[in-house]
């Protein structure tokens, strides 16, 4: 498989770890960017079985919605065709009903765990596909840092493992990040599921739950997104925020201007281009600790 | 005129059109001296080299004219519907009533070539966030900025889901400096699953009728929002007279494609032909006058061909273009290099297509508008792309990238792949900025490089 040059860094390394899968996984994709859906065809060159999902930009009419779920059923199918076995209705409320108790004991501990031991939390719950939470010696308030400094939120593209420094960099510089609303963290939650919605038709709150109330950049209009986000500042006590972007990242890198406009706290427009380098740390320290002593 | 068929520059032109103005005095009013354009700071023309037929003079004139037809049509209570990205979908909606006209604001991307960076609209956008790493089309937000460029429009109706990066970007930034927009979806084409029901699309892909379904269905949420403006109804009666009314034009153009990419010598430049294609998509506003333009192209193209005329020497190595030149000059390029334009996929292919008339017509208008070669995955647009090829013998490829379009990063190799493998054809790929002096010596380099390559395999 040749990965195109000048491709975002992200869809570079799905791909690149794709490669490391054997050939008979699935990967799924979704069109939520432009770069990912581009990349599903890529990764479809290694004879892989590749599902792509089409998720709708638009989300305020019913006919978006509708499709939205056609396109899970379809999911189904495709899943179903490569050994899978349709659940039963029962089967289907029980997982996710499983889920939604695990994401909620997830979200409990962003009120006790430090921002990053949280942000790498979801990270792995999202990633490992189970709902599992595995259990924490901090389960106190007591984990949380007691930093002072003013209180920073990230927003913007999924966080990779090494972009995690970034905690660190702005603890160092006398600030402190309390919230991850990078699509890898908060933002790509969903909603908590209405139990009794979930009894009645479980394919249609899991519709709800996620194409409903997930907010993204990328949608159509965007409007929630900032609802979200001003809910979030509020509750968070935000004093600052930071735009992550990265190369060729079009969706983040044309919202990082209005976020500005917009924002209630001063905004940091953090690009970490191809990726965080031990050189590109120590530039960013600089700027990090300018922006940090704006906030102070 | 009768003139030998032959490219011209800017003073040229000057010097003939006291002789034009005498001769075609019954031609429309926007018709005139190109020198007029140029002190409206269309200073690009004077680097270009242009047909030295009447018939293209028009071409450019109609061209370069919109902006007043639009303000005449608002004048004359006319509403702008503004559409975005579908190139060439939303248009037939609105021009299937008599009150509403279409143009694209997207348009605005060749303003920094034409009036060479003169008008800032990159500037503004750099401003606004949208730097240089996005598409020229980032142009378009200065354009709004300054209303300078076409009135701002009635509504605006965008097309996203299955589109690029930079334009759902940049439109959205848009909507954040105030203008709303109708969003409509554009689901990804897919090949149909086994047993799935599925249909033909123009231009010979396939696609799951529940795509076609949901794609209707936002089309008509598109023209009930043009009805609500424009206080009509359209029904599918004049739904399907617009669509005739599409249809004559793209016919016209494709037998100008024809003759332009196929007979010998070639009896129509290169420029003038993407300008020509670039009028398919919204009929620059007045779709009446746009097939008259057409025809009257047609015609110099036919005279042309029966006294077996043309403007480049016999035998010129045939070239497919693939996407269009932020700079016009590319085109001219082309032909000083020795090479001839033979097909082009200008990203609106579906646009150029005929329009299914059998059938229900928002359901042919959502069809054509699924079989939008930027919708689906590249594969299908390099089998496309092989089978025009293949119907006009062209030689060699250009794939002609656009500076910051993403998707110009994941098409590039596919495509070339896709023709060296299927056709055995060379391949070349050059970025075209929208001022591609400074790069014109390399791209010299290249094309004639290809040219020769050609020639040599010709033997």
């Amino acid at each position: 498989m040749g990965i195109p040059a000048g491709v975002c860094p992200f869809a570079q390394a799905w791909l690149a770890r794709l490669e490391k899968e054997p050939t008979e996984d699935i990967a799924i994709f979704v069109t939520v960017c432009d770069q990912m859906r581009r990349a599903a065809e890529v990764a479809e060159e290694a004879n892989r079985p590749v599902f792509l999902m089409h998720v709708p930009a638009t989300w305020q009419t019913a006919s978006a919605q509708r499709f939205y779920r056609e396109e899970l059923e379809r999911l189904g199918r495709f899943l179903t065709r490569h050994g899978g076995h349709p659940p039963t209705r029962e089967a289907l409320i029980e997982t996710l009903e499983e889920y939604d108790t695990a994401r909620a004991t997830l979200r409990g501990l962003g009120g006790i765990l430090p921002a990053r031991q949280f942000s790498e939390k979801i990270a792995v719950f999202q990633e490992r596909g189970r709902p599992e939470i595995e259990s924490h010696p901090n389960h106190s308030p007591v984990g949380r840092s007691k930093s002072p400094g003013p209180r920073i939120g990230l927003v913007g593209v999924p966080l990779m493992p090494e972009d995690r420094v970034l905690f660190g960099l702005f603890e160092q510089a006398g600030g402190e990040i309390v919230f991850d609303g990078t699509e890898s963290g908060e933002a790509g939650l969903p909603a908590p599921f209405n139990r009794r919605r979930l009894r009645e038709d479980p394919l249609g709150e899991l519709v709800e739950a996620y194409f409903g109330r997930i907010p993204d950049v990328a949608r159509r209009p965007n409007s929630e997104f900032y609802v979200w986000l001003r809910e979030r500042i509020e509750a968070y006590g935000l004093r600052g925020l930071v735009v992550l972007r990265r190369s060729w990242c079009d969706l983040w890198h044309a919202e990082v201007a209005r976020i500005r406009d917009w924002a209630p706290v001063p905004v940091f427009d953090l690009d970490l281009g191809s990726g965080l380098t031990v050189g590109a740390e120590g530039r960013l320290t600089t700027r990090i600790e300018a922006f940090v002593g704006t906030l102070s | 005129m009768t003139d030998t068929p032959r490219q011209i520059d800017l003073n040229a032109w000057e010097a003939r059109w006291p002789e034009i103005q005498r001769t075609r005095a019954d031609w429309p009013a926007y018709v005139g001296p190109l020198g007029r354009h140029v002190e409206d700071g269309d200073t690009r023309l004077r680097s270009l080299r242009f047909d030295n037929s009447a018939a293209a003079l028009r071409l450019w004139n109609f061209l370069l004219t919109e902006e007043d037809r639009l303000r005449a049509a608002r004048a004359a209570g006319s509403y702008l519907v503004g559409t975005m990205k579908d190139l060439g979908t939303v248009p037939v909606l609105a021009y299937s009533l008599p009150n509403a006209v279409a143009f694209y604001p997207d348009g605005a991307w060749w303003i920094p070539c034409v009036m060479e960076l003169n008008a800032n609209l990159l500037g503004i956008a750099d401003r606004l966030g949208v730097d240089d790493s996005f598409c020229p089309v980032r142009a378009m937000l200065g354009a709004f900025v300054t209303e300078a460029h076409f009135p701002l429009p009635d509504l605006l109706a965008c097309s996203v889901g299955a589109t690029c990066d930079d334009f759902s970007a940049i439109a959205q930034r848009l909507a954040g400096l105030g203008h709303p927009i109708l969003w409509w979806e554009m689901p990804h084409r897919r090949v149909p699953d086994p047993e799935e029901a599925a249909v033909e699309l123009p231009g010979g892909f396939r696609a799951p009728a529940s795509q076609v379904a949901l794609v209707r269905s936002e089309l008509e949420r598109v023209a009930r929002a043009i009805e609500n403006l424009c206080g009509e109804t359209l029904t599918d009666e004049r739904l399907a007279a617009g669509i005739q009314r599409a249809n004559a034009v793209r016919r016209t153009l494709r037998e100008l494609r024809r003759l332009a990419f196929m007979a010998e010598p070639c009896p129509l430049p290169a420029l003038e032909l993407l300008i020509a294609e670039m009028l398919a998509i919204h009929f620059c506003s007045d779709q009446g006058e746009c097939l008259a333009v057409l025809e009257d192209l047609l015609d110099e193209t036919r005279r042309r061909v029966q006294a077996r005329q043309g403007t480049l020497k016999p035998g010129a190595p045939k070239i497919f273009w693939v996407n269009p030149v932020a700079d016009l000059a590319a085109m001219n390029l082309l032909e000083a290099c020795g090479g001839r334009l033979c097909g082009t996929d200008f990203l609106f292919s579906h646009a150029l297509d005929p329009i299914p008339e059998d059938l229900d017509p928002f359901e042919a208008l959502a069809r054509m508008a699924l079989a939008d070669p930027m919708v689906g995955c590249v594969s299908d647009r390099a089998r496309r792309i092989c089978a025009d090829i293949r119907a006009t013998g062209a030689q060699a490829v250009v794939v002609s990238r656009i500076p910051g379009a993403s998707h110009c990063a994941w098409e590039g190799r596919v495509i070339r792949d896709r023709v060296q493998t299927e056709l055995g054809l060379p391949v070349v790929e050059i970025e075209v900025p929208p001022l591609g002096d400074a790069l014109q010596s390399s791209h010299r380099t290249r094309l004639e490089a290809l040219v020769e390559t050609i020639i040599a395999r010709n033997g």
